[in-house]
Order: C-alpha cells, then sequence, then structure tokens
C-alpha cells in the first residue's frame, strides 16, 4: 500500500532492521532509526534501541560520520521535542505495521533487501577513512583536556594524502567545483591538520598554563568511517568528518571516566569495526586493551547487544568478529566453496546447511604431508574453521602435533602418540574441541551405514538449531558433513559432503567437479560399517 | 572417601546390556573408561563414553564432575577409526 510521498520523501529500510523495530515496539521499547538522505529520499542504514531518546549527541556518537538519526520509534508516545540536527519522522506499530508519520502525513516504509541497500550506499556515497593517530591530553580527573576537544572546531582541515588535498569549511561550499568527484574512491585516507589559532605562527611558541590537574598524554589510534555523499559541499564533508571526530572523542571520555574512578593507570583504546547484522555499514566500537574479551562479556550484554538490538546468543562484537583485525585465515584457504552448488533434486526437499562461514582444510595443506592418515584432524581443522570465523575464538588452527599434543593433555593418549601418523575418530575430535575450544559436542553413534539416510531429520535438526559443521568417521574414512537436504513426504535424504582426502591445490572448479564438495546420497555411507558423528553444540554467548 | 554410581549401557550390542560401577570421585574418568571397558570385555582405547543425551565427555576430568554434570547413566560407544595405517 503506497502511503502519500512524505513531501516526495521516500524511505527505504531492509527487512531485517524492520523486522528488529517490529520487535521493538512489540516489547515497548523505543529507539531511533538512522541512516542518511540520498537526492530526497531516506535511506534508513540501521537502527539503535534506547529508552532515552532525548540525549541526541550520545546516540550519534555510535554512527560513523555522514549517517544521522533520521527517526525515532516508539509505541506510547510521540516526542516532539527532540533537538536532533534535523526534523526526523516517528515510527509506530498500527495494525500490526509500521506506519511512518511526518508532518500529519502517515506512509509506510518500502522495504528492500540488504544488498540492494548497500548498493544504494555505495551508489552515491564514497567512503573516507579519517585516520587520527595522535594522543590526547587527559587530566587525572579522567577528562579529556579543552586542548583535545579543539581537535574539533570551524578551523579544521583535513588532508588526503592520495590526492594532496586540503579540505575545509569554505564560504561557496561548492565541493564538486574544487575537486572532480572522480578522484574520489572508496576507503580513501584523510587525515587532519590540527587547527591552529592564526596562521601566521611560525616559531615555535611555549605556553603554560597553571593548572591543579596533573596531565597525562595518552596515544590512541583511530580509523573512522565517514560516508561523503556524492552530492555534498564541502562544508558537508567537514561536518560529516567533524562528526566521525566526535565520535571518536565521545568514546575515548567514556571509557577514561570509567577508568579514572576504579584505577591509577589509564588503558590504551582501541577501535574496532563490526558488521551488525542488518546494517548497510559498519559501525565503530572502543575497547580498552587491557581487558579481554571475557572481561568485556557484562558491557556486549548489557549495552552493546541491546543497543543493537540484538539478542545475546551469538558473538557480534568480540574483537574476533572485527573486521580490521588480519585475522590470519589464510588467504589460500577455499570459503564455503558449497555455495556455488545447486541444490539436489528431492521432491519436497529442503536444504539445511551450515550457518556463517568455514574453511575447507585437506590433505597436503601447508606442505604437510598427512596423505593417508590426517583426513579426521583435517575435518577438525574445518570445524574449528567455523568457530574463527564466526567470532568465537581468536585461538588459530592447531596443527597435527598440537592437536595430538592435546589429546596427551586430557589423558585419552600417551605421550607416545604425539609426532606419530596414528589416525583420530569423532571421539577425539570431541575431546579437542571441548578442551581447546571449550566448545561441547554431541556423539550421534549409528551402528550401521545403511541407517544414516534414516538420521536425516536428525541432522536437519543440527543445522536449523546450532549450524555447525559435522565431522563423520567410520568404515575407515572421515569426512565433514555441510548440510542434508531431507523430504519430509519420502524421507529421502542427500547428504552435502566436504571430503578432507583431497591433495590438490585450492582450485575451486576442480574441487566442486569432481565431488570434493558435494551432495551425496545415502549410498556413499559403507552400509555396513558403524559410524559416529560429532555434533559440535554452538555456545551460547555474546 | 565419597563415591559415585554409574549405570553404564554397552550401545554396541542390541540386547542393551549394563553395568554399574560405583568408584571414588576423584578418579579420572580416563580411569572409569578403562574399568567399563574391561567389564564389559571390550578394548578401553577403541571405546569411548558419552552421556545418554549423546554429549560426548571430556575425559580431562574426574568421576565427581561428570557425575555432578551429566549424572548416573552413561553409554559405552565403540570410537571408529583408531588403527595406524
Amino acid at each position: 500500500m503506497k502511503g502519500k510521498d512524505l513531501d516526495g520523501e521516500n524511505i527505504f529500510i531492509t527487512d531485517n532492521i524492520l523486522h528488529k523495530v517490529v520487535a521493538c515496539l512489540k516489547a515497548d521499547r523505543s529507539g531511533v532509526l538512522v541512516g542518511l538522505t540520498i537526492r530526497g529520499e531516506i535511506l534508513i542504514t540501521g537502527c539503535l534501541s534506547c529508552d532515552d531518546i532525548t540525549n541526541t549527541s550520545q546516540i550519534e556518537t555510535w554512527l560513523p560520520g555522514g549517517i544521522s538519526v533520521k527517526g525515532e520509534f516508539n509505541q506510547s508516545k510521540n516526542n516532539k521535542n527532540l533537538s536532533f540536527s534535523e526534523p526526523i519522522f516517528h515510527a509506530s506499530l498500527i495494525n500490526h505495521d509500521v506506519i511512518i508519520s511526518f508532518d500529519q502525513q502517515k506512509t509506510k516504509p518500502r522495504t528492500i533487501t540488504l544488498t540492494e541497500a548497500r548498493r544504494m550506499l555505495q551508489d552515491s556515497t564514497f567512503s573516507l577513512k579519517l585516520i587520527v593517530n595522535t594522543k590526547v591530553d587527559v587530566m587525572n580527573n579522567g577528562r579529556l583536556s579543552v586542548r583535545s576537544e579543539n581537535l574539533i572546531s570551524d578551523e579544521t582541515t583535513f588532508f588526503v594524502p592520495s590526492l594532496n588535498i586540503l579540505i575545509k569549511s569554505c564560504d561557496d561550499g561548492e565541493f564538486v567545483k574544487c575537486f572532480p568527484k572522480s578522484d574520489f574512491s572508496n576507503g580513501m585516507e584523510v587525515k587532519i591538520v590540527k587547527s591552529k589559532s592564526s596562521s601566521d605562527n611560525v616559531a615555535p611558541v611555549l605556553s603554560c598554563q597553571p593548572s591543579s590537574h596533573a596531565v597525562y598524554q595518552v596515544p590512541v589510534r583511530f580509523d573512522g568511517l565517514c560516508y561523503v555523499n556524492k552530492d555534498s559541499s564541502s562544508n558537508k564533508i567537514v561536518t560529516d568528518l567533524n562528526m566521525t571526530l566526535r565520535c571518536f572523542l565521545h568514546s575515548i571520555n567514556v571509557w577514561l571516566e570509567s577508568y579514572n574512578k576504579t584505577s591509577t593507570s589509564l588503558p590504551v583504546l582501541q577501535f574496532f569495526d563490526f558488521n551488525v547484522p542488518g546494517w548497510c555499514h559498519p559501525v565503530s566500537i572502543c575497547y580498552p586493551a587491557n581487558q579481554s574479551d571475557d572481561d568485556l562479556a557484562q558491557y556486549r550484554r548489557e549495552t552493546l547487544h541491546p543497543l543493537f538490538c540484538e539478542s545475546c546468543e551469538r558473538p557480534i562484537f568480540r574483537r574476533a568478529n572485527s573486521l580490521n583485525l588480519d585475522k590470519e585465515f589464510s588467504k589460500e584457504l577455499l570459503v564455503n566453496p558449497h555455495e556455488t552448488l545447486p541444490c539436489p533434486k528431492l521432491v519436497d526437499g529442503k536444504v539445511y546447511t551450515v550457518h556463517g562461514l568455514y574453511s575447507y582444510h585437506h590433505y597436503m595443506q601447508d606442505n604437510f604431508n598427512d596423505n593417508g592418515w590426517g583426513c579426521a584432524y583435517r575435518s577438525l581443522q574445518t570445524l574449528m574453521s567455523w568457530f574463527r570465523h564466526q567470532g568465537y575464538t581468536n585461538k588459530p588452527i592447531p596443527t597435527h602435533h598440537e592437536i595430538q599434543q592435546v589429546l596427551v593433555d586430557v589423558g585419552d593418549k600417551p605421550k607416545e602418540f604425539v609426532g606419530t601418523r596414528k589416525w583420530i575418530g569423532s571421539i577425539e575430535v570431541n575431546n579437542v574441541l571441548s578442551e581447546y575450544l571449550g566448545v561441547t559436542s554431541k556423539i550421534m553413534f549409528v551402528s550401521q551405514g545403511s541407517e544414516l539416510e534414516g538420521r536425516g531429520r536428525e541432522l536437519a535438526m543440527h543445522f536449523d538449531n546450532q549450524g555447525t559443521p559435522v565431522m563423520i568417521g567410520g568404515g575407515v574414512l572421515a569426512h565433514t558433513i555441510l548440510g542434508v537436504c531431507f523430504s519430509e513426504t519420502s524421507g529421502e535424504t542427500r547428504f552435502l559432503i566436504l571430503d578432507p582426502h583431497y591433495t590438490g591445490g585450492e582450485d575451486l572448479k576442480t574441487i566442486i567437479d569432481k565431488g570434493w564438495c558435494g551432495w551425496k546420497r545415502g549410498s556413499f555411507w559403507d552400509q555396513k560399517a558403524y559410524y559416529n558423528l560429532c555434533l559440535p553444540q554452538r555456545p551460547t554467548l555474546c | 572417601m565419597a563415591k559415585v554410581t554409574f549405570k553404564i549401557i554397552l550401545t554396541s550390542d542390541p540386547k542393551l546390556p549394563y553395568k554399574v560401577l560405583s568408584v571414588p570421585e576423584t578418579t579420572p574418568f580416563t580411569a572409569v573408561l578403562k574399568f567399563a571397558a574391561e567389564q564389559f570385555k571390550v578394548p578401553a582405547d577403541t571405546s569411548a563414553i558419552i552421556t545418554n543425551d549423546g554429549i560426548g565427555i571430556n575425559p580431562a576430568q574426574n568421576a565427581g564432575n561428570v557425575f555432578l554434570k551429566h549424572g548416573s547413566e552413561l553409554r559405552l560407544i565403540p570410537r571408529d577409526r583408531v588403527g595406524h595405517s
């Protein structure tokens, strides 16, 4: 149903974000919708849940530059006195639909997919990376000194090294005239040229400020994202970059104030970018370097996950989830090779596969010859890679020897086991996952391979609820099961198999064409042999 | 000395025979496995113990811990592939 256009503005929102807003409204929680205006239309790129939406500047500090609050949602009251930088719309649930009201007019937002939304963002903006690598002055009452806050002012000038240009506010504000748009590309770095009160200073000036506080210098490094509308004036760009800077200073302030009350030392603060489900762009979160992910669990559970309308079921804001860390995922390993496969043709067949990402580990990788004996080890490595990709752990993938050592450490194998070519199976895989990652697994014992087809429904439920890859051992061979296609009407099952016995290179075409990753029938299994399956259980943690 | 009691079912036998074992709670679970395997006359190093719900048990625990976490009913299953090529 198309409502009347709001002053010619259409409001685009992804189905995921809309879903979150509906859930919040039903729970009587309020919050804001954020995004940007693109040629008169509003693209909503994310949503935040907060009970006090009058603290507008604080809310905006969670956002990258160029993204601002466009609307607020709440079911019970219509706030008229909000002081956001521009007029915003109000959204609430009417008859199970989200209805937007603005200036007496009502309309429904237009839902688009995340891919379409990201495309809209990409086509109409370019992203700048604001690099701040500096020291900020902190007084011993924990506050940033005023000198640091002077980073932001009308005189702040930004420098783009790759284009060798300066951006600053200027009177006519015409961005396009000065710098051809085509010279800008995504991810271009921008630095700050600190503001000076007078441009005629050539000699260093020493000043003494009597102060009742000692001042400490704390190094900080910040790569802030800023989305600049391609149609922007240079003044708007400076405003957006200043906003990015404000977010940075606010985050530091928050952590420093909390530290000041409890300790005598100041932490080094680091910024990480995270992909939040449903958002069109990453968000930057600041953590003190001396607190581990476990130390920060409460902060994530009580502040971050509720703020971003996320349940605490899976990790989103752990350092292992961040986009910046060079995760040391071997760039050579294939990730999710199964995705290009067409679905098996099964009447009423429904496909259930692993959630998220994994890397394909197999024989002969890392220049290690495990041909003939290492298949279960490789399947275990694939399972471990899933936990790394999804951010449950930062621990590196263990080598065969390290796996063997873990088994010795838990008492499962004698110490002579390390360095041998002895085989392992599902039980050992479970033991290593438990000891090395703290992950519990279910073991499914199948007395004959012919029965595996009959366990299709159980496996389907595993992929639905847990979504982790499964290691299967039996009949002398180990494999990884990435999914099943199960038909309710016929009970037939097809298995999506990733074979660790492959000895070739990381060539997706060969791997798919020769069936090293592919859908197999029940006949794939040794019908007489018994099998054990290791089904890792996803830890419920954030 | 406090003891814990387990009822261990041999799942590879269709008749599902079981044995009841009582061990001091500080016994390492690896020893419980060996003892159970002996009782059923199956090789210990090709056997494993899982819970009644099918959860794999980390052997680096003592019997008391396993009893608290998983209860007394356990299953003895044959391991897959422990040979040497």
